[in-house]
């Protein structure tokens, strides 16, 4: 006999609505009440069969639908089932044609987790962006900075533009079947080596035709020495800008100074100026680090939407440093402020979806920071001509949302929580590649040279070691680890020293802004599906 | 009616004018063909080219599996006898007239994939040899024997690695091509891989791997060998693609031709003008190569696993498994005739009769 | 659907593949098959996409494909080594296959 057991999900209501989250599916599903009757009995119930089921809501006086929502819930893969049921409710006839799906599922051993599975990743994987350190090196000297100055721990340094070349090369070679690929200058400070930027540049767009691919170049800088030169140069190669800034001059300054202790504000100011009124080819972001204390979200988001960045992120500090690190409170703060954030963006576009589902936090008043410094931009609901159909086109201003909106829209399911170490690589100064970016300077993680090329015993060994170490037992228990997949590796190198450790400070934070924007993704889709489309456009 | 006539005499006029022309010149024209096919249990039929009937069957020592021949068709090469033997068919004569083995008592060495000099006075062999000792049974390294006829003796061997199902010679020059999951390029001189083109190991990141299926027939048409082979694809939607691989034996250049998501195709061969390719299964696939793109699908009676195409282009010989062979217009792509055969059959050639 | 509605795209693809609108692959979905019994054998039982239309029409025609070469031995006794002679009494499986021989016990 055929017993019917639900499958890992998670539950939210939305505007009165019952809605599950599939955690191995990554499926986003509405509910009517038999089907959610249904997944009610079923609930810590192991084992149900057809009977038990039906004799249960015929003693409910709730029949209507049942068999159907019990089929419908089989083929979506909220419930599973073994081998071909047999139906002897009211109206008793077979389930029609869900056998073979349904044994297919109750093949699939639960819970399990991408990271405890053996199958490794495929070797060579093609690489899709490269990362690359061309100054190790900083003119700044952030309090918080986790590359100790830009410098990584290790002596100051720029990378040849000949190796800078080779690494473009590196990513043409390696990337195989993609047709975009991403080369970002990093540091340090990237334009402290100009010389290299415009050699690779240059070197690239050159090879891009033979290979048949396109390459998006971008920046990570702190602005302090663009020139006017150097804009046109950004503007004119179509190379994305994500400017380093922590938000007006009294929060940014208290962490993000000169070696003599200065603030960067004054002196970034104009440059960013300048910045944002002549790169014309590319939307240019803003990236704040939060660290102790946060401060106002809304008003660091204000201030930058108001310089005019087309998109602001913020990113939690990476460092153990008690005098920079977020506390537990910070983190609720963060959180807090960064949902009320997100459900501002949208019930700008959307001006019903606030009365839909009103965020669950209180302090919404230090969020108006609409009002006053702030240029045309949709993000000001009460400017007139604010058109919802017009403003749709164009992307979310806070890019922690855009982001996340779009991996539950695809239902992304990871079996890594990142492609450090497949499709993403970082390149340090002396050409030697690491799983990424942030692990210049890691010797130990080093997984080949820039002129060798990869090396598939060290990426085959990271792998295992991913693979083999404890940070995916604890999360068998949770229902973001499709999402989350054990979390930064970079984050659990510095907090524990062991990028294999499982990465549990941010769990929670994390299962919460994702369910945060599991309800925002719903309410736009049930209401506004039209205007969650043009948001999730690139 | 009248038009008809004429045509037809026509056509008895130039075959007369070609059959007297062609011994001299030495081309091979349709009707100037035999067709091989090996059946089991122990024979091969063959097949005149241009009547489309069973001419010869020429016992052998055991089930046939794999068979090849000089360029020149006056020899016939096939293993048989429990893949430890070839044997060599003088085709005028019809019958075997020698045979080679490499095992001994204790060791068994089989053959998988051979291929005869474009002279015809070397045969290249992969043989896997297991020995036994004492208690257990020795898998010894594969190899390629190459084999001088006139003395039947292994004047050489060369080391390759697991997996080659098929060898073929280049074009010109003395190298021989081993397939396995990868294609290897052999130098008899140096007795070494020369070249390794990689197929199931991509030397360019994130291109294939691929997978093929070196164990079954495969064809070398003017120069260009074809196999049908799948690919993971996508590496993030993992779903897989078959295509034909091409091979030109002359330049060396590999050719991949995606075909789409997975449908059987078991051997594929390209038509002498290497416009066309065909693969066959359950249903016979027509793949315009220079468009690269299917333009045809037939449905057939049966599966069948092999093909091959006249070298006029205008017929297939399709069989494989099946106790028959299909004869088919190239054109039409109807059925000319179906012949009934002793047994089940492996391979299937169209060999040229220049003698 | 009528209970259950798809909201993302993920869902609407298992909605699609529920419908059969969508090919039930899951063969090839984590890595390349590299044996002849997968992609290309095409089985007796269920095909590689778990379907017939991929199988050996008729499936006698592919009894010797493994055999003869012992491709797939758990189903068909191996006529290279141990049973050379399974079928000799049966060279054409589809017109004589009531033939075949009986194989009893180990090797």
């Amino acid at each position: 006999m055929s017993r019917y057991q639900l499958k890992e999900a998670h539950e939210l209501v939305v505007d009165g609505k019952r809605y599950l989250f599939g955690v191995s599916t990554g499926a986003i599903l509405g509910m009517d009440a038999p089907a959610a009757r249904v997944v009610d009995f079923l609930k810590n119930r192991p084992g149900v069969s057809v009977q038990e089921l039906a004799a249960h809501l015929e003693s409910e006086g709730e029949t209507g639908g049942t068999q159907e929502a019990l089929e419908e819930l089989v083929a979506l893969e909220v419930v599973g089932s073994g081998g071909a049921g047999e139906w002897r409710g009211e109206g008793a006839e077979e389930p029609k044609g869900k056998g073979k799906i349904a044994s297919l599922s109750a093949c699939t051993p639960a819970p399990s987790h991408p990271c405890t599975s053996s199958s490794q990743p495929r070797l060579p994987f093609p690489v899709r962006s490269l990362v690359c350190h061309i100054a190790r090196d900083c003119n700044l000297r952030c309090a918080y900075c986790y590359a100790e100055g830009g410098s990584y721990g290790q002596e100051r340094a720029l990378m040849d533009p000949e190796m800078t070349c080779r690494s473009v090369d590196f990513l043409l070679r390696h990337s195989g079947g993609n047709r975009r690929i991403s080369f970002t200058f990093f540091g340090g400070e990237p334009l402290l080596n100009p010389q290299a930027l415009r050699a690779a540049v240059q070197y690239g767009r050159a090879q891009e035709e033979r290979w048949g691919k396109e390459i998006d170049f971008s920046l990570t800088t702190n602005a302090t020495l663009l020139s006017e030169e150097t804009v046109r140069f950004l503007s004119e190669n179509r190379i994305g800008v994500t400017v380093s800034l922590d938000g007006p001059a009294a929060i940014n300054d208290r962490m993000r100074t000169y070696p003599d202790g200065r603030g960067s504000y004054q002196s970034v100011l104009p440059q960013v100026r300048l910045l944002l009124d002549h790169h014309r080819t590319r939307p240019v972001a803003a990236r704040v680090t939060v660290t102790r204390g946060v401060g106002d979200l809304g008003e660091i988001f204000g201030h930058l939407r108001g310089l005019g960045f087309s998109q602001v992120g913020f990113c939690p500090v990476s460092t153990r440093d008690a005098r920079y690190a977020l506390s537990l409170e910070d983190l609720s703060s963060f959180l807090e402020q960064l949902c009320h954030l997100a459900w501002r963006c949208i019930s700008v576009r959307v001006p019903e979806a606030k009365g839909l589902q009103e965020p669950s936090f209180q302090g919404l008043e230090s969020l108006e920071w609409a009002g006053k410094d702030l240029p045309a931009s949709d993000s000001h609901p009460t400017r007139s001509g604010y058109n919802p159909e017009e403003a749709a086109g164009r992307p979310l201003p806070l890019s922690n949302l855009a982001n996340l909106l779009r991996e539950l829209h695809r239902g992304e399911r990871r079996p890594y929580p990142c492609g450090a170490g497949l499709g993403l690589l970082g390149v340090g100064v002396d050409g030697e590649i690491y799983p990424c970016h942030r692990f210049a300077g890691s010797p130990d993680l080093s997984l080949g040279r820039i002129e060798q090329g990869l090396d598939l015993g060290r990426q085959t060994a990271f792998f295992q070691r991913v693979h083999s170490t404890k940070r995916a037992e604890k999360c068998l228990e949770c229902w973001i680890r499709y999402l989350c997949a054990g979390g930064c590796y970079f984050e659990s190198y510095v907090r524990h020293g062991d990028p294999f450790a499982p990465n549990l400070d941010y769990c929670r934070w994390l299962a919460e802004w994702i369910e945060e924007g599991l309800r925002l993704y719903v309410a736009l889709a049930e209401n506004r599906p039209g205007i969650l489309m043009g948001l999730l456009e690139d | 009616m009248k038009k008809r006539i004429s045509t037809r005499l026509l056509g008895i006029v130039l075959g007369g004018a070609w059959a007297l022309f062609l011994p001299l010149s030495g081309l091979a024209q349709a009707g100037q063909e035999w067709i091989y096919i090996t059946t089991l249990p122990n024979k091969i039929v063959v097949l005149d080219g241009e009547k489309d009937e069973i001419v010869r069957e020429i016992p052998l020592r055991g089930t046939p599996y794999y068979l090849t021949a000089t360029r020149d068709g006056r020899k016939v090469f096939v293993i048989t006898g429990r893949r430890q033997y070839i044997d060599i068919i003088d085709a005028e004569q019809g019958k075997v007239v020698d045979s080679i083995t490499l095992s001994q008592e204790k060791s068994k060495a089989r053959f998988y994939g051979l291929a005869a000099s474009p002279e015809g006075d070397r045969l290249y062999i992969n043989v896997l040899t297991s020995r036994e000792e004492l208690d257990e049974l020795v898998a010894e390294p594969p190899y390629v024997a190459m084999v001088d006829l006139k003395t039947k003796k292994v004047v050489g061997t060369i080391p390759v690695p697991y997996g080659i199902g098929a060898l073929f010679p280049l074009s010109q020059g003395p190298q021989v091509y081993a397939f396995g999951r990868d294609l290897y390029t052999l130098d008899p001189v140096q007795r070494k891989i020369v070249r390794t083109t990689g197929l199931a190991h991509p030397q360019i990141g994130g291109e294939g791997p691929m997978n093929a299926l070196p164990f079954w027939t495969h064809y070398v048409k003017d120069g260009l060998f074809s196999s049908p082979y799948v690919e993971g694809g996508d590496p993030v939607t993992h779903a897989p693609k078959i295509g034909l691989l091409l091979f030109d034996t002359v330049n060396g250049k590999l050719d991949k031709i995606e075909l789409g998501p997975p449908i059987p195709i078991f051997s594929a061969v390209v038509s002498p003008d290497r416009q066309t390719a065909y693969g066959v299964f359950t249903q016979l696939t027509v793949v315009d190569l220079k468009e690269k793109r299917i333009t045809k699908a037939v449905p057939l009676q049966a599966s069948y696993y092999t093909l091959d195409v006249s070298s006029n282009g205008k017929k297939l010989y399709i069989s494989g498994a099946a106790p028959e062979v299909v004869v088919m217009d190239a054109g039409s792509f109807q059925v000319l005739k179906t012949i009934p055969l002793p047994g089940n059959t492996f391979d299937l050639r169209v060999i040229p009769r220049e003698f | 659907m009528k209970h259950v509605k798809a909201i993302n795209l993920r869902a609407q693809a298992l909605e699609a593949r529920a419908k059969g609108e969508l090919p039930d692959i899951y063969a090839l979905q984590m890595q390349l098959p590299m044996s002849c019994s997968t992609v290309f054998d095409p089985g007796w039982e269920v095909d590689g996409m778990f379907g017939l239309a991929g199988l050996c029409q008729p499936m006698e025609n592919d009894l010797y494909g493994c055999s003869a070469d012992c491709w797939w031995p758990a189903q068909v006794p191996d006529e290279l080594v141990n049973y050379p002679g399974w079928s000799d009494q049966c060279s054409a499986a589809v017109r004589d296959w009531q033939k075949i021989k009986f194989i009893q016990g180990g090797p």
